[in-house]
């Protein structure tokens, strides 16, 4: 309660009154709408937007959430992040670590459950060696919890078999920024969307989404004369915002981009000024090559890509791939926004790459509202997997695995004997499961995430999990979900804000989260398991000695101080974002090189007239423009010849329809904490099959009849929903239902580059159930 | 005699608590069923992104245009699940995470409800209406 | 200004939800048909227009004061 004058004198009224009446205080009103007792600055807990907000807390208990008006949010939140407090009080909570004894779960204590856990851990090294164990970690999870199963696997066990869920949707555009542009992450922020005169949406569907994102989109809408360009197979909430709505076959969208080029070439809209300083043009040869090529190869490859040819190719008219090249290249400024419609997919980084040519044969980046923006899915897949180099081909801050020197830096940085760090990039997610499903890797961690609902062709890998002689230990903070239920032991973990840490969202914007309450239950941090974990494993592989140097951490902000050590000589260079920064700022963008620095951080990077301080440093010489992650070419970008190719699993006569799954704006994921939610679960109950009239007609099926869909994976039995939104040959399922794991359906084909699964097409047939 | 006074107040209060809890219950018997939604189907698989459409045709068409049509804050977030809480009339502290502000100056101006002067739905503002936010 | 501990009797739970979640009205409890709360107010003129603003809610029975506190 808090004891300033005014509360003092309102329950001095109060207890007056309530004394007449015989009021006993204790029992609390079910409609109080009277104020928590603090606000606490922080950050939602669901999508890659970020948004800043206040939690409230009344004694010990979270009661409310407003949005933080001076984040980048400007005080709004989506219809999720509203409802946060609600998941922290769920009656499926995971209170205790659990144990899997004859198919029954058994209570036992953490002591119980980690000793449990090293020996099985120590025991499959020991016998089997360093590759015989396992991590899965998650964009969900706090950026020092991550650094912590980082430093473990890679560092103290030497082993590279740790990889990430963003491995599940970011993985092309990290893979995409890194091909173009030599350093993963955007380099433009959401500030950019207050500058752009020309929006290019594809694959995305930014206003559910994304939707605080797309709030300031329409709102630039409604005040000045900006132009919306959607490109997607669905006619979605967002495409009906759109001034050019692009329609086409799905897989498709390579030969619309290239069309987009070869108008923007042949029109002579293209920048030539901006071309001959800042870029080179390179391509593959089919034997894997890497050949720079010149301009004019670049013009005589996109040449065959002619609107006709695209819209023969796709379903979409010309008139509109043409519309839309004239308003990218000639608006004032353009940025572009994608998601998984471009990354999950087996051309993924093809597709990244082809949306930067665009951006970069026009000088649309760089400046104001010019930037290529991906849009991220996970609160932290940016700060904690892909920046801190989580995933199996990195290390810590744009360094390499299988880079020599970069291994090198990083032994020296952990103090670790030179060698250690196993020089061949560990399998990926997709290959992760496969080695757990074939008694490859004996023992796997799964922290805060839901393989067994999210991997596709799912089966397989939950058939996987189930093994009996493998030991899956998953971290959670409810019970069951479609991942505990396979393993052997479970550990109770601490929700959102009952921890604290660091998360970095799309825009390259690291924000602190504080704890706020107590975990629930015996719930501890993840942090505090890994580090518990790390030191005991290491003892029980009589490595007492290093446990006590590579772990000595006591808080998260141990941990942070060396994040930030870590990045001092990278391109993401956050060594000024102390601690009390972040308490005291809305978060800040790197780089932030020193502590004298001032906030926000860099809304800009590779140009020093708008603000990236480390221009100067890698490229002395640069006047403006300097693409510093790529010196090897001269910090020039890269403009990819790519081929518009096909799909691993085109609609076919057997399996006619293209299946695409995705996301609601009710639901986030895998709907473990949405589903808490008594409004959300009101306002979008179940699964469904979203099917065009078209279609549905020929099948002679209505709103509410159920369906079965047949994959070469899977079948599924579904209510369908007949709306004008998805293509005729198209259908729509959301992924986020338990109880409806589509994903048995979807094919885990994936990128030879990135690693990331094409999930949003696969074949399917369609019958009447 | 302190101590004697405020057990006598104590009493007082005692009494008249008694005295108010009988007229209570006489008044109890009058108190009548809180209002509930009609039931609705537990999948609501509808055509409509909302659900509610079929049979609010007019409300859901308001909302549309409106600035939370726009940002997709849907009718449960005001209106609740229609189970375990159901407000026709939405109350204003269902505002406060992206309207914290606004909620304030509503305090300052003693109004009941936001759409005292803002039209359900559209949210528009009403002819006439005193602006009390100062941003 | 003026704290008052109000007692606000309601004979509908519609009217109960509403009276308890009025902005101005804090620090609310509720016992069956009794809804208690403090509102802040800067002289008795104000309390007559909110007097009547929470009369005028349907299923409302009576508005009393039952206690005040004054502080600055």
């Amino acid at each position: 309660m808090r004891c300033d004058r005014r509360e003092f004198l309102k329950w001095s009224a109060l207890l007056s009154a309530a004394s007449v009446v015989g009021l006993d205080l204790e029992v609390p009103s079910a409609f109080s709408a009277e104020a928590p007792d603090k606000w606490v600055k922080s950050v939602c807990r669901y999508c890659g937007a970020g948004c800043g907000l206040y939690i409230g807390v009344k004694g010990d208990k979270v009661v409310a959430v407003k949005g933080d008006d001076k984040n980048w949010n400007r005080g709004f939140l989506c219809v999720k992040g509203s409802y946060l407090p609600k998941i922290l009080y769920a009656s499926d909570r995971l209170k205790y670590p659990m144990v899997k004894e004859k198919g029954q779960w058994k209570r036992i204590s953490w002591d119980e459950a980690m000793n449990l856990m090293v020996s099985k851990f120590a025991e499959a090294n020991k016998k089997y060696g360093p590759h015989a164990v396992g991590f899965y970690g998650s964009g969900q999870s706090f950026s020092e919890e991550s650094y912590l199963a980082n430093k473990l696997f890679k560092g103290a066990l030497g082993t590279n078999n740790i990889d990430g869920n963003p491995r599940l949707c970011m993985a092309s555009a990290a893979v995409g920024y890194v091909t173009s542009f030599g350093k993963d992450e955007p380099m433009g922020s959401y500030d950019d969307i207050y500058h752009a005169d020309c929006f290019f949406i594809i694959g995305s569907n930014m206003s559910e989404a994304h939707p605080v994102i797309f709030r300031l989109v329409m709102e630039q809408k409604k005040k000045r004369n900006v132009k919306i360009i959607v490109a997607d197979p669905r006619k979605t909430l967002t495409a009906r915002n759109a001034d050019l709505y692009l329609d086409f076959i799905p897989g498709t969208d390579l030969f619309i981009l290239n069309a987009m080029a070869h108008v923007i070439i042949k029109e002579k809209l293209y920048n030539k000024d901006f071309i001959d300083k800042h870029v080179v043009f390179k391509k593959a040869t089919p034997d894997g090559k890497i050949e720079k090529v010149s301009f004019e190869d670049y013009v005589k490859f996109i040449e065959e890509y002619t609107p006709e040819l695209a819209e023969r190719m796709s379903g979409c008219p010309k008139e509109k791939i043409i519309q839309a090249a004239r308003w990218f290249a000639t608006s004032k400024a353009t940025m572009s926004f994608w998601c998984m419609g471009i990354n999950q997919r087996t051309r993924g980084v093809w597709a990244n790459n082809l949306i930067h040519n665009l951006h970069l044969i026009t000088g649309q980046i760089c400046r104001p509202g010019a930037t290529p923006f991906s849009l991220t899915g996970q609160p932290n897949a940016c700060g904690g997997i892909r920046d801190m180099g989580l995933l199996s081909h990195l290390l810590p801050y744009g360094r390499l695995v299988a880079n020599e020197k970069d291994r090198e830096e990083m032994e020296k940085f952990w103090g670790l004997p030179k060698g250690r760090i196993h020089p061949k990039p560990g399998p990926t997610a997709v290959e992760l499961f496969t080695k757990f499903a074939n008694g490859e890797i004996k023992c796997l961690w799964v922290v805060c995430t839901n393989p067994g609902q999210s991997l596709p062709n799912l089966e397989k890998y939950r058939k996987g999990m189930a093994r009996e002689d493998t030991f899956l230990v998953v971290s959670e903070a409810y019970f069951p979900t479609r991942t505990s239920e396979l393993a052997d032991l479970v550990l109770p973990a601490a929700l959102w804000c009952e921890k604290d840490g660091t998360y970095g969202q799309s825009e390259r914007r690291y924000q602190y989260l504080p704890q706020v309450v107590k975990p629930i239950g015996e719930a501890k941090s993840d942090f505090e398991a890994i580090l518990t974990f790390a030191r005991k494993l290491l003892t029980a592989l009589g490595r007492a000695e290093e446990a006590k140097k590579l772990f000595p951490y006591k808080t998260t902000e141990d941990v942070w101080n060396e994040m930030r050590a870590c990045s001092k000589d990278t391109v993401y260079n956050f060594w000024g974002m102390t601690r009390q920064r972040l308490i005291k700022e809305h978060g800040m963008l790197w780089p932030v090189p020193d502590e004298k620095y001032p906030a926000p951080g860099t809304l800009r990077r590779y140009t020093a007239k708008y603000g990236d301080p480390l221009v100067k440093k890698y490229d002395p010489k640069a006047t403006d423009i300097s693409f510093y992650g790529n010196p090897a070419d001269g910090n020039r970008a890269i403009v990819w010849l790519r081929p518009a190719v096909g799909l691993a699993e085109p609609a076919d006569k057997d399996y006619p329809f293209v299946l695409t799954t995705g996301r609601l704006i009710e639901h986030w994921h895998t709907g473990t904490m949405t589903m808490k939610v008594p409004e959300l679960m009101r306002a979008a109950p179940s699964a469904f099959v979203e099917m065009h009239p078209d279609d549905a007609k020929k099948l002679g099926v209505k709103t509410g009849d159920k369906v079965r869909l047949i994959s070469r994976r899977g079948s599924i039995v579904l209510p369908v929903k007949v709306v004008p939104i998805p293509r005729p040959g198209v259908v729509f399922v959301p992924f986020h239902y338990p109880d409806k794991l589509i994903n048995t359906l979807v094919t885990d084909a994936f990128d030879a580059l990135s690693k990331q699964p094409e999930f949003k097409i696969s074949a399917v047939r369609i019958e009447k159930a | 005699m302190r101590r004697f006074l405020k057990y006598l107040i104590l009493f007082i209060g005692l009494f008249l608590f008694v005295i108010s809890t009988s007229v209570l219950e006489a008044k109890a018997a009058k108190k009548s069923k809180a209002k509930k939604h009609p039931p609705v189907e537990t999948e609501m698989i509808t055509e409509d992104p909302l659900a509610c459409l079929s049979c609010h045709q007019k409300q859901a068409k308001e909302w549309e245009g409106s600035p939370h049509g726009l940002n997709q804050v849907r009718c449960f977030i005001c209106h609740g699940d229609l189970e375990k809480r159901f407000e026709p009339k939405p109350s204003p502290s269902n505002c406060v995470m992206c309207h914290a502000e606004k909620l304030e100056d509503l305090k300052k101006a003693k109004m009941k409800t936001c759409f005292q002067c803002h039209s359900g739905h559209t949210l528009e503002v009403k002819p006439g209406s005193k602006n009390i936010h100062t941003k | 200004m003026l704290y008052l501990g109000v007692q606000v009797e309601v004979e509908t739970e519609e009217a109960g939800e509403e009276v308890a979640s009025l902005p101005f009205f804090s620090l609310t409890r509720r016992k069956d048909n009794i809804i208690l709360g403090v509102i802040e107010i800067k002289d008795l003129t104000e309390w007559r227009s909110i007097e009547s603003s929470i009369e005028s809610i349907p299923g409302v029975v009576s508005v009393t004061i039952l206690s005040s506190v004054s502080g600055e």
